[in-house]
């Protein structure tokens, strides 16, 4: 018989993934160290009494197998493989709501502590990241290019193969129900309002000096290319826009 | 001329600081703002006092007597400290009734307050009418001699103690991190006291840890449990909501130790108040230039005397819960030290 080896269990019932087992310690280490070393951990992570107000009051808590006491434990403890691991599904199932936060007799910032290793986790292009965050493509492309999360012609029933024929009929000439809205609403159908150009840019120069872009180049290679094609074209335009204006006061 | 001494506070702390005056013949002019004399525990009808399990009146009573009987002293009911001049042993202090008194030193024992806890918005208090505070389960016992729902008169089934309600919380900025110190032992001793006249009555303690302190350890922790089956729950209450289906609160909390979270149905929930410095300590800390702590404004002793009821002014003494939570045995011993640093101050002036 194979050597039985136990495995350790954190949450209620998660054993620690044997793919989390197998990168190397020092690698484990690197990842939680980038955690560690964000400008707001130390203002996140102060003492901790076990109190569990943070936890009883968190609504993913309710329907997931996800405490934010034990993600702040955890890093009390320095719980390498157990952090790491968290970051690869774990922690994805925080609604950010920061309840525990406004709760929490430390002022501990669970939620914050999540937004870290999230963002560590994608600055990783973990795998787990990829495939969780592959839903959320659509929107990604709308913020990315717009700065709009939704728009009225995102919703479409290829996307919601549940939606029924009562919904299929509510999506049938957008524009016209848009516009007979009694309030302004930008009109736009492709986005959620009206977005300026100028707007638009000056998004674009803040995606690439945080290094979004290139994030997001590491995640999703594909989705990287399309929404570089509308920000190229974009930019082009503006180009043009400066180059006429240019012109006329001259 | 023998110079008098000032009580500030006819609390605990004042009443034993202005008793041993009185015993050692110094004059003694003892301030009291409220028409009584005895502090929170007599005006505010307390029931039982922790540790002694005594009778307020049994424990002030002598004190008050004493203090009101003894020619030495001069009680001033009614009346506030307005305005302080010079210097010890040469105060000239301009009181509330227009009187203007000469003393050669002044004892403070202005006490605490109690934690407003509708500030804590999502415990309920002040919404719903079955959310009471420990004060008020006090004033239940003593006044009514009976346990009883606020929103119906009945008799609840299940009552909850919500521990640290406006102390060991940051989220209330840095003046409520300090533990109240009693409410741990005072929650043991009314969980008890339930239990014993009603049995059939299921109480819970929820903590984030039990500070009974000392001896305080068995008659209010470990004897609630063993004797009087109060449930101790390990776990910080995070919000109080109401059903309107059955009428009872719902108490929601993590069990720690066994990690489940919980939301249960109670008929009364008490907040057990945190302590916090009177509006009394902070106008006399003001009048007198008396050292407070940064975080939570309670008065600070000197460190070069080494006593922790010498002040940073001369000729200044501070008792009691002016310089912190306390207990009301310990409170009456610091007045009783300040009273006798008080004449050993004036004495060695003399004698010089």
């Amino acid at each position: 018989m194979a050597e039985q080896t136990q495995v350790r269990k954190y949450g209620y019932n998660i054993p620690i993934s044997e793919k989390t087992l197998q990168v190397p310690w020092e690698e484990k280490v690197r990842v939680i160290e980038e955690v560690r070393s964000d400008f707001r951990f130390k203002d996140f992570l102060f003492g901790c009494l076990n109190c569990g107000v943070c936890t009883a009051s968190c609504p993913s808590n309710r329907f997931f197998d996800y405490s934010p006491r034990e993600i702040v434990q955890r890093f009390l403890e320095n719980d390498i493989d157990v952090l790491y691991d968290m970051m690869h599904e774990y922690i994805w199932a925080c609604s950010q709501c920061f309840t525990c936060w406004i709760r929490c007799p430390f002022v501990n910032n669970p939620g914050g502590l999540v937004i870290i290793m999230r963002e560590v986790a994608v600055r990783n292009a973990f795998e787990a990241t990829k495939d969780l965050l592959k839903p959320y493509g659509r929107v990604l492309l709308k913020v990315m290019t717009t700065g709009n999360q939704l728009s009225a012609d995102m919703l479409q029933p290829d996307f919601f193969p549940d939606w029924g024929p009562k919904m299929l009929d509510n999506m049938e000439n957008l524009r016209a129900k848009r516009m007979a809205i009694p309030f302004d609403v930008g009109k736009a159908v492709k986005t959620a309002w009206e977005v300026s150009l100028q707007t638009a840019i000056e998004m674009y120069q803040i995606w690439r000096e945080t290094g979004i872009f290139e994030l997001i180049e590491r995640l999703d290679p594909n989705l990287y290319n399309v929404i570089m094609d509308i920000v190229e074209e974009n930019e082009e335009r503006w180009e043009e826009l400066l180059e006429e204006m240019g012109e006329e006061q001259a | 001329m023998a110079k008098s001494v000032l009580v500030i506070g006819g609390g605990p702390a004042g009443l034993a600081a202005a008793r041993v005056l009185g015993k050692l013949g110094i004059p003694t002019i003892l301030v009291e703002k409220e028409d009584k004399l005895g502090g929170r525990p007599i005006l505010e009808s307390y029931h039982t006092l922790i540790p002694r399990k005594m009778k307020p009146e049994q424990v002030l009573g002598p004190f008050i007597e004493e203090v009101q009987n003894n020619p030495n002293v001069d009680v001033k009911l009614g009346t506030e400290v307005e305005a302080v001049e010079g210097e010890a042993p040469n105060f000239k202090v301009k009181l509330s009734n227009g009187e203007t008194v000469d003393v050669g030193a002044i004892i403070v024992a202005t006490g605490f307050k109690h934690f407003d806890p509708r500030r804590k918005g999502e415990l309920g208090f002040g919404i719903y009418p079955d959310v009471i505070t420990n004060l008020q389960l006090e004033q239940m016992f003593s006044k009514e001699g009976k346990l009883y729902r606020p929103s119906n008169g009945e008799l609840p089934k299940r009552v909850a103690f919500v521990f640290c309600v406006g102390s060991r919380d940051r989220q209330l900025g840095v003046t409520n991190v300090h533990c109240c110190r009693y409410g741990c032992a005072l929650s043991g001793l009314q969980g008890s006291e339930i239990k014993e006249k009603y049995p059939e009555v299921e109480v819970f303690c929820y903590y984030m840890d039990v500070r009974t302190y000392g001896t305080w350890e068995y008659p209010f922790y470990w004897e609630p449990q063993e004797k009087y089956g109060v449930r101790y729950v390990r776990g910080r209450i995070a919000e109080v909501t109401y059903s309107p289906k059955d009428g009872r609160l719902r108490v929601k909390h993590e069990d720690t130790i066994v990690q489940r979270p919980a939301e249960i149905p109670m008929d009364l929930v008490v907040l057990v108040l945190g302590m916090e410095p009177s509006d009394g300590t902070l106008k006399i800390a003001k009048i007198l230039g008396l050292a407070q702590d940064p975080d939570n404004k309670f008065l600070l002793p000197s460190e070069e005397s080494g006593s922790n009821i010498v002040s940073n002014k001369p000729g200044v003494f501070i008792a009691g819960a002016c310089k912190g939570p306390i207990d009301i045995e310990s409170s009456i011993a610091e007045g009783e030290a300040a009273g006798a640093e008080a004449a050993a101050f004036l004495g060695a002036k003399v004698s010089a």
